[in-house]
């Protein structure tokens, strides 16, 4: 268990970071995720496991994107209008800095626009591409995980291409 | 799938993979971290689930138990404790029983060995029956006092 947990918790993080766009909020997701799987599956057939686990944390992914859609309309009806202003001024900073191309490595400008071009997708199509493309899962396997049917797996995955391909451009990365 | 589409979905990978290095230190630690929690907090949540699976065998025992217990004090208390709970029961005051305890305990078991006693005569009331024409008078009057004394002695000495 702990070696499958070692070769899957990062790519777990970056996925539910890629969704969620928050560092504390991804950790838990994966947290979570890792103690239902260990409570619920740790029974089944190994060669389950990574289809499991994912379908596990899209779940918690699609939860916490319900619980954020709530808190948001609370959030608009309680807070003041900010007239377009940022309102956290370290978020500024940060882009600013992350988007300067001279203090980046090649790989570090091309995971940048990478992630960028990922986060303009649909949440189905940018999971579906990140379970296909980079976990290797199957398109059954991707279709257990995100809970929908294999034809919509195949037209998800082909317009999350198309549109990243189209993005991105022939030179990347 | 054409070979573009190979070429840019391993671009993708490589892209990610790389991305994967390049956490921070503080981060990386955290995620290893997650799995050790997350073992921890499942078994936690293991041993809950077997306490909530048994709570209503454990709540039916404890009851059980604590009637079963009732029941044996209750048997204990008529059984050793009765004369106190006929002193607190009766309709006479505490102090009666404080002043004159010593003399009851005496007198029950006077009356106790007495009826024992080969010479006892139940008692009756005393004009029913007429005092023997000897018993003022006489050495059968004499007998029937010393009778009296040495039955009184008697117990006494026990």
């Amino acid at each position: 268990m702990e070696d499958f947990f070692r070769s899957i918790e990062r790519q777990a993080y970056r996925m539910a970071l890629f969704a969620c766009h928050n560092h504390d909020d991804a950790l838990d997701l994966v947290q979570d995720s890792m103690c239902q799987f260990v409570s619920k599956y740790s029974r089944k057939p190994q060669a389950d496991w990574k289809a499991l686990f994912y379908k596990i944390l899209q779940n918690k992914i699609r939860d916490y994107y319900r619980k954020e859609s709530v808190r948001s309309r609370w959030r608009v009806w309680f807070s003041k209008p900010t007239d377009g202003e940022t309102s956290d001024p370290l978020e500024i900073q940060r882009d600013i800095k992350e988007i300067d191309p001279e203090q980046m490595t090649q790989h570090k400008q091309a995971f940048y626009q990478l992630q960028q071009e990922l986060k303009q997708l649909s949440l189905k199509q940018q999971q579906v591409f990140i379970l296909r493309a980079w976990e290797g899962l199957s398109i059954g396997e991707t279709a257990l995980a995100m809970r929908c049917s294999e034809g919509t797996v195949k037209t998800h995955y082909f317009r999350a291409t198309d549109r990243l391909k189209a993005k991105l451009g022939e030179h990347w990365p | 799938m054409s070979h573009a589409d190979n070429q840019f979905e391993k671009a993708v990978r490589q892209t990610l993979d790389r991305s994967l290095d390049d956490l921070d230190t503080e981060t990386a630690a955290e995620i290893s971290r997650l799995k050790y929690r997350a073992m921890e907090k499942a078994e936690q949540n293991k041993v809950k689930k077997w306490l909530w699976k048994f709570a209503p065998a454990i709540i039916i025992l404890l009851i059980m138990v604590t009637f079963n217990l009732r029941q044996d004090n209750y048997i204990q208390m008529t059984s050793t404790d009765m004369p106190e709970l006929n002193i607190l029961t009766s309709t006479e005051s505490l102090e009666f029983y404080a002043e004159e305890i010593e003399f009851y305990l005496w007198f029950a078991e006077t009356m106790g060995t007495e009826m024992e006693h080969p010479d006892y005569r139940p008692a009756v009331p005393a004009d029913t029956i007429a005092p023997p024409s000897s018993c003022t008078e006489g050495a059968e009057g004499r007998d029937f006092t010393q009778l009296g004394t040495d039955r009184v002695s008697g117990v006494l000495r026990g």
